[in-house]
């Protein structure tokens, strides 16, 4: 009997521990969609006064992306991320590089400060570490949760943004930048996260930064540098 | 004091490694619980200096007299799964230390500090109890990089090479570090708590740490046999922080 109690405890641990790993991928392709959004709203937004959309514009908004997200066919970016914290005088640095090649393949690696690879490909989902020439696939487990929730994410990419109002509240404005705020609307996930923030270039409404900001003031920034779209791919780039 | 079964030693003794094998077997099996390995001592020892043992100790971290900050990949491994992380561990000069676990993206996942000697969880996922973290990962960082305060040290020796070193923090409780190469640094360290096997743990890739000035183990596994998994720690900057 103690046995079982110990191991429904150990199970229960490690549930909860993967839960907040699969919180961090959904953020990691919810960030990546709304730097695919920002291409749609190029093609609907004239830059004049500071305005902030009220619903008729945010769900013109939500269309557009939904009309121009099918024709994306890859997307390659550079990133740099960030993590500032009040302990430290330094943010904590982070960098790699993301691909997205459509209808739903996804490859984010970080490079610095050490290499890994986190792959979802035709709904699977496989993290592979690198230490020098040697790459290692990780046992991450049932994925079943984790499918669930990525093939809502993937409608997201394909156009589906709309299902994003489920979970965060849209908010958008306009000053020297387009600035898109997603705000929790669970209590769960409002003590993790106080909002996402895109800041976007008002010339070519490429994204800029990613600002997630969190309750006790800490703040993860992400800037993304040398943007191309519709690219030729290699598939070997989503193979594990 | 150790407290070794004369009986069980004697056994030991006679089966020799059929009878380790077996309790290699039952520890890996076990679904609770420590793993029950006696302690065991070579008939000649010697008694060391306690402030010599920052000289062989593989992360003698807690003696720099400056704030440091080690960055880190850290893969945990459960049954069945494995999680990568980034560890940033901040250690101060009285032993003292702060851990930042982040995953993907930069969101924390955890975070634990040793604050005038106190251990504690500072940020985990919600509803996370917070024993097994404690009395778990905390406590491994602790053993791994955080100061000690032994009562007694003492070790065997070959040729004047250390073979093991072991350190005393009262009568029930012990760290064995395993010396297998002819040098001063342990490949191989062991926690006793009672006569319980609590964490095991290998050091490899011993390289030149230009802050330290001396060798230090890049890559640190450390087996928990409370709680049953497994902790790979990759080493990869060494920071000195002003603040």
């Amino acid at each position: 009997m103690e046995n079982v109690i110990e191991k429904n405890k150990f199970d229960f641990l490690y549930r909860k521990i993967f839960k907040r790993l699969r919180l961090g991928f959904l953020l990691t392709v919810t960030i990546l969609i709304c730097l695919t959004a920002n291409l749609c709203m190029a093609s609907n937004l004239k830059v004049s006064d500071p305005i902030i959309f009220d619903a008729q514009q945010t769900d013109k908004f939500l269309s557009a992306v939904k009309d121009h997200l099918g024709q994306m066919n890859s997307l390659r970016a550079n990133f740099v991320q960030e993590r500032h914290m009040l302990v430290f005088e330094e943010p904590l640095k982070a960098e790699g590089i993301l691909y997205y090649k459509a209808p739903g393949n996804l490859r984010w690696e970080l490079t610095k400060p050490f290499s890994s690879v986190l792959l979802y490909v035709n709904g699977k989902v496989s993290k592979i570490v690198k230490n020098g020439a040697e790459n290692r696939q990780l046992d991450i487990g049932s994925q079943e949760l984790m499918r669930q929730i990525i093939g809502m994410i993937v409608g997201w990419m394909q156009g589906e943004l709309d299902q994003s109002r489920e979970y965060f509240n849209l908010e958008i404005s306009r000053d020297q930048n387009y600035r898109v705020q997603l705000l929790p609307k669970a209590e769960a996930l409002q003590k993790m996260i106080h909002s996402i923030e895109l800041i976007m270039d008002v010339e070519n409404y490429h994204i800029r930064k990613v600002i997630i900001k969190e309750p006790r003031g800490d703040r993860i920034e992400i800037r993304y540098l040398k943007e191309q779209w519709n690219l030729e791919l290699l598939d070997d780039l989503f193979k594990p | 004091m150790i407290c070794l079964n004369p009986d069980k030693e004697h056994l030991f003794t006679k089966i020799g490694l059929l009878h380790r094998c077996l309790m290699l077997l039952i520890s890996l099996t076990s679904l609770v619980g420590c793993t029950s390995v006696r302690l065991e001592l070579p008939e000649k020892i010697r008694v060391g200096k306690v402030n010599e043992i920052k000289d062989w100790l593989p992360t003698p971290y807690a003696f720099e007299s400056e704030q440091i900050r080690l960055v880190q990949r850290i893969i945990l491994s459960v049954p069945h799964r494995e999680m990568d992380m980034t560890g940033y561990l901040v250690l101060k000069h009285n032993g003292d230390w702060l851990a930042l676990v982040l995953v993907d993206m930069g969101m924390e996942l955890f975070r634990f500090e040793k604050r005038n000697g106190e251990l504690r969880v500072l940020a985990a996922p919600q509803g996370l109890p917070q024993k097994p973290l404690l009395d778990g990962v905390v406590k491994d960082i602790d053993y791994l990089f955080g100061s000690k305060n032994p009562v007694s040290t003492f070790g065997s020796y070959s040729d004047e090479l250390p073979r093991q070193q072991w350190i005393q923090y009262d009568k029930s409780h012990f760290d064995e570090y395993i010396f297998e190469t002819e040098s001063k640094h342990p490949n191989k360290s062991r926690e006793f708590i009672q006569n319980r096997l609590i964490r095991s743990v290998r050091y490899e890739d011993y390289r030149f740490d230009s802050l330290k000035k001396t060798i230090v183990p890049h890559r640190i596994v450390l087996k928990n046999h409370r709680w049953h998994y497994e902790m790979e720690i990759n080493l990869y900057q060494v920071e000195q922080l002003t603040k």
